[in-house]
């Protein structure tokens, strides 16, 4: 079934804002940069072929909530233990620090799994509490207190590593 | 105040952007309708090339007739020199005054083509010398 090409253009418009995004939160929860952007492409290609349901009030928190699963079920399948990779970059640093980039990416991984995906949900994605709650199948409340927890951790793990940290 | 702390470190954690996603692996269907129309455009292009490189390549030589229109010089030479026969002989006999003349006219025919401007003849050239025998 061809589906229509305005739908069409909807899911990839979606794809460009929210691609990025997506792939930072697949690759939190894989640790694999390459197996992310295969669970990114496999939401939107199956978006594309089948079509979204109608019921889709949040379409942003729907995509979130469609790549955690496909994720989740891409690592029950393989049984795989996530080592971070150090190789390739995960973000584009401000005033090219990478040396800032990788103690970032290895502060993230130094969290829990529900808060990492938490605050790469609210910092990255720009999702509130609420659409957070959806995607994860937990309370807002919850969620909110997952990141406070995350961020505190998150900058003492820097702050360690980082003197430009100390302004925090 | 650690709020504003929270914000501030959330703001420099919003300074690292995440990577850009690669582009979805799909074939647009408008893109493929599109490149369709092109390919068909440049295929109908090449075939009218082909046709005309062929149809130039085939093209018959332009008829003499042509030619003497558009060279009067070259008109008697291709005139004369169409090979003498048996009727075109008794021809020239019968329009001549008298044999000799006719013989003559045959003889010297060529020396009666006028030969473009800046070149001679080869045998008025010849005839020019002396030769010592």
């Amino acid at each position: 079934m061809r589906l229509p090409d305005k739908y069409t253009f909807e899911i990839e418009r979606a794809y460009r804002d929210h691609g990025a995004a997506l792939l930072l939160f697949a690759g939190a929860i894989t640790g694999d940069r390459g197996r992310a952007q295969d669970a990114v492409h496999q939401v939107f290609l199956k978006l594309l072929a089948d079509g979204a349901p109608r019921q889709i009030v949040d379409m942003k928190a729907y995509l979130f909530r469609c790549v955690h699963n496909v994720v989740l079920n891409e690592i029950k399948v393989c049984q795989r233990s996530v080592p971070l990779e150090d190789e390739s970059a995960w973000f584009i640093p401000p005033e090219r620090d990478y040396s800032a980039e990788l103690n970032l990416r290895r502060a993230l991984f130094l969290l829990p799994d529900d808060q990492r995906k938490t605050v790469v949900l609210h910092v990255w994605a720009e999702l509130t509490f609420s659409q957070i709650a959806e995607i994860l199948d937990i309370s807002a409340n919850t969620a909110a207190s997952r990141y406070r927890y995350a961020l505190a951790k998150l900058r003492e793990a820097m702050c360690t590593k980082e003197d430009s940290c100390a302004r925090f | 105040m650690p709020g504003s702390d929270d914000e501030r470190f959330e703001q420099y954690l919003k300074g690292f952007r995440p990577i850009a996603q690669l582009p979805l692996p799909i074939q647009r269907s408008g893109g493929t309708t599109r490149r369709a129309v092109v390919m068909a455009a440049l295929a109908g292009t090449a075939a009218v090339l082909v046709v005309a490189a062929v149809m130039l390549r085939s093209r018959p030589e332009p008829n003499q007739s042509s030619q003497r229109e558009s060279r009067p010089g070259a008109v008697e030479q291709l005139v004369n020199s169409q090979p003498l026969t048996i009727r075109t002989a008794n021809a020239m006999l019968a329009q001549a005054p008298s044999a000799k003349a006719a013989i003559d006219s045959v003889a010297w025919e060529s020396q009666k083509t006028p030969l473009p401007q800046g070149k001679r003849s080869a045998l008025a050239e010849l005839s020019k010398e002396k030769t010592k025998l």
